[in-house]
């Protein structure tokens, strides 16, 4: 490891992995860290209540402040919990995994400053109640400025981090602190920063024209347009989330169990594939849309959304192949199956990164594929069965991923030990379970037609008495009971890294405790060294396991798919 | 490239061109599609059905914050109606129960799809898009009768 290049005061070499943390950097992936879990809470908070709403039972809430709390979530997961989580691994991607201190600390600092304004002012105006238009704010209907200039002050900072991770990406390139090529981990978030960049110019094409309407600066967008930009921001941020997920389930799977990607080559191709493909297929946001022709969708939402479609089953074949090799070198050669029951499942990092794969890929991902396919959404649109999909990929996949990395996190960067290791090692499998049953009961209730954002499944205030079928109420009840465990997994991944992080017992200067018996740390840990050497290198062992997984995926996707087109067949009256 | 990795992407890859082939299938042989553009006619303001053929009406609905103009529907048994939606204020959706027909209604654009009801019953209909307060008591219905002579709406107030 060379530390020529930086000072020594300025960083410290971790005594798990040996790689070089540099101060300064470490300091904005703590505070990045902290921030994001701060506003999970608030956002899991808001969470809770809509749960306990639309469990049509209970009906907790008031329509206005339903409303309100899907705003305050929205806003509140989906930008700033996962946004600011985000900026801490680039700026852990950048530094420490290329051997080099930051660009800038100013940037930094500036950077920060604006994503915490933005953030506070947004959540403000929407607890104040003068922004109860949802994340997607679709004009004509008009929140206070406060609200787009929140959003945009927080974007702006945003577009500053991504800046200063190409800057930090060009120096470490030009004062070679790195050999070969760039760590997959890093490439990963560069295409998740890289995504990043085109979704937030998509959101200020949105936003910024919308700010000045609200403030009567300017004539309003054109409400069809408007969607079609905003969907730029609101699904590329999605890809931004798969980018940062995927580098993520790379990372902890090496830490876990020494696995390496088999092909490198294979893996980064499946990235750039995210950044080519995935700005076309916005465009099933809008498939009932007027004012877009029928050609141009299916263009837009079939072949591009497929290719980057295609790079998830890259890497969701490439991460459970590697951990297979990984797991045979080691020794676990029992029948096609072995290797998996023998995996690190007792670590809650490993266990959280697991499930989340499993329930993006399987829930997730043949969800978002059925929904996504032109005429099938027709069924769909707008229903619950689009939260139930994307509660899989967002909540079920990213934010389970990144809360398996704080499993990491705070023993690697925080330096400090859990307490309550028990609870920890159930706590993903809580949380996963929970938005499983949650995503069902979703996607059920959507299937009986129940619509999305709606206070009231059954229009009772409407003059006419009508109501959807009585079973709906059944998977509305799931959704309630699900979303309740959820919460449970949330509070107490809070309670494990809170007591961690401010409470926890130091563990400054020795390696980080390992959550499986010291024999199958050290083979791990003998797996990490010898993979550098090895690395580029073909193992030359075969993955039966992983192929009857993918095996197992492929027909649930084909019977899901078809399922869904018998369904639309028999609504299509018109031949 | 491994072997096994050869094969998972060579399967997956497969599986995707099969959905494609469906998507076209759909689209040009059995004449599923999505709605496509409206540009022969101009934003109505106010709702109209009409006869156009036997069998065949032409309904031009208007959605506002928060009711649908017509709320009810009555038609024969067997009606096709070719549907015209579009929205008076903002942003609102329109989804019929049981049948193809799920729209965005975007002011200043005119959506458009063909449904048939074949079978007599009472169908809903209701906005899935979120349009202010009282979002969730936006909603109507279709009445199909057997030997029903004159198509009806009705209209809240």
């Amino acid at each position: 490891m060379s530390t020529e290049t930086v000072k020594a005061a300025a960083h410290r070499v971790c005594e798990t992995t040996g790689l070089s943390i540099f101060l300064k950097a470490q300091f904005f992936v703590k505070i990045n860290a902290v921030l994001a879990v701060i506003f999970l809470l608030v956002g899991g908070i808001a969470a809770l209540l809509l749960a306990l709403t639309r469990w049509s039972n209970v009906m907790l809430l008031n329509d206005i402040w339903y409303y309100r709390m899907i705003t305050l979530h929205g806003v509140n997961m989906l930008v700033f919990w996962i946004i600011f989580f985000e900026m801490a691994i680039l700026y852990f991607a950048s530094t420490t995994l290329l051997n080099t201190k930051m660009f800038s600390k100013k940037l930094a600092h500036v950077s920060l400053a604006l994503m915490v304004a933005g953030a506070v002012v947004t959540n403000y105006i929407i607890l104040k109640g003068q922004a109860d238009v949802m994340l997607t704010s679709y004009p004509p209907l008009e929140a206070h400025p406060l609200f787009y200039l929140g959003i945009i002050l927080f974007a702006v900072g945003a577009l500053l981090v991504a800046f200063n991770f190409f800057a930090t990406l060009y120096i470490a390139k030009k004062n070679k602190t790195y050999e070969g090529s760039m760590p997959l981990v890093t490439f990963g978030a560069a295409t998740a920063a890289i995504i990043a960049v085109v979704a937030l110019l998509h959101g200020a094409a949105a936003l910024v024209p919308t700010f000045f309407w609200s403030m009567g600066w300017m004539e309003m967008m054109d409400p069809g347009v408007y969607r079609l930009l905003w969907w730029g921001l609101g699904h590329h941020s999605q890809q931004i989330n798969v980018a940062a997920m995927v580098s993520v389930w790379y990372f902890v799977a090496t830490m876990s169990t020494g696995a390496k990607p088999l092909n490198e080559t294979v893996c980064r191709g499946a990235f750039i594939l995210y950044i080519l493909f995935i700005n076309l297929a916005a465009a099933h946001h809008l498939l009932v849309d007027p004012g877009l022709s029928s050609e141009w969708k299916i263009w837009n939402t079939s072949y591009a959304m497929y290719l980057a479609v295609l790079a998830s089953m890259i890497h969701g074949y490439t991460v459970p192949a590697s951990m297979e090799v990984a797991m045979r070198r080691k020794g676990y050669n029992k029948g096609i199956f072995g290797w998996f029951a023998k995996l690190p499942w007792k670590d809650p990092g490993f266990s959280a990164v697991a499930l989340s794969a499993i329930i993006f890929g399987f829930i997730g991902g043949i969800t978002g594929v059925t929904l996504g396919t032109e005429q099938i959404n027709i069924m769909a649109h707008n229903t619950l069965r689009i939260p139930g999909h994307f509660h899989a990929t967002v909540v079920g996949g990213t934010t389970l991923a990144f809360m398996g990395l704080c499993y990491y996190l705070v023993p690697l960067i925080f330096q400090k030990d859990f307490y309550m290791k028990k609870l920890a090692r159930i706590q993903p499998w809580l949380f996963g379970g929970g938005i499983v049953l949650m995503s069902f009961g979703m996607s059920f209730a959507g299937t009986y037609g129940v619509p999305r954002r709606t206070y009231d499944s059954d229009f009772g205030g409407a003059i006419l008495e009508t109501g959807f079928d009585p079973i709906a109420h059944i998977f509305l009840g799931l959704l309630g009971v699900g979303g309740v465990i959820a919460f449970v997994g949330l509070l107490l991944f809070l309670v494990l890294i809170v007591s961690a992080v401010f409470f926890g017992p130091s563990i400054k200067g020795q390696k980080m405790p390992t959550w499986q018996t010291d024999r199958e740390q050290k083979m791990t840990d003998d797996l990490i060294s010898k993979g550098y050497e090895e690395e580029g290198k073909d193992y030359h062992i075969k993955t039966p396991g992983t192929i009857a997984l993918v095996l197992i995926f492929l027909l649930s996707f084909a019977i899901y798919y078809f399922a869904n087109w018998a369904a639309l067949a028999d609504l299509w009256h018109i031949r | 490239m491994d072997k096994s990795e050869k094969l998972a992407l060579g399967l997956s890859g497969l599986l995707l061109v099969i959905f494609f082939g469906a998507i076209m299938y759909a689209a040009v042989a059995k004449d599923i599609d999505v709605p496509t553009c409206i540009t022969d006619m101009d934003p109505f303001t106010t709702d109209t059905l009409f006869q156009t053929a036997p069998d065949t009406y032409e309904l031009q609905m208007v959605a506002r914050m928060w009711a649908f103009q017509p709320s009810t529907v009555r038609l024969p048994v067997g009606s096709t109606v070719d549907l015209y939606v579009t929205s008076q204020d903002i942003i609102h959706g329109f989804k019929i129960e049981q049948h193809n027909v799920n729209l965005m209604a975007v002011p200043g654009a005119i959506n458009y799809i063909r449904v048939r009801f074949e079978r007599p019953g009472e169908y809903m209909f209701a906005c899935h898009e979120f349009c202010g307060a009282a979002h969730h008591t936006m909603a109507g219905r279709f009445i199909i009768e057997e030997g029903l002579d004159e198509p009806e709406t009705e209209e809240e107030i």
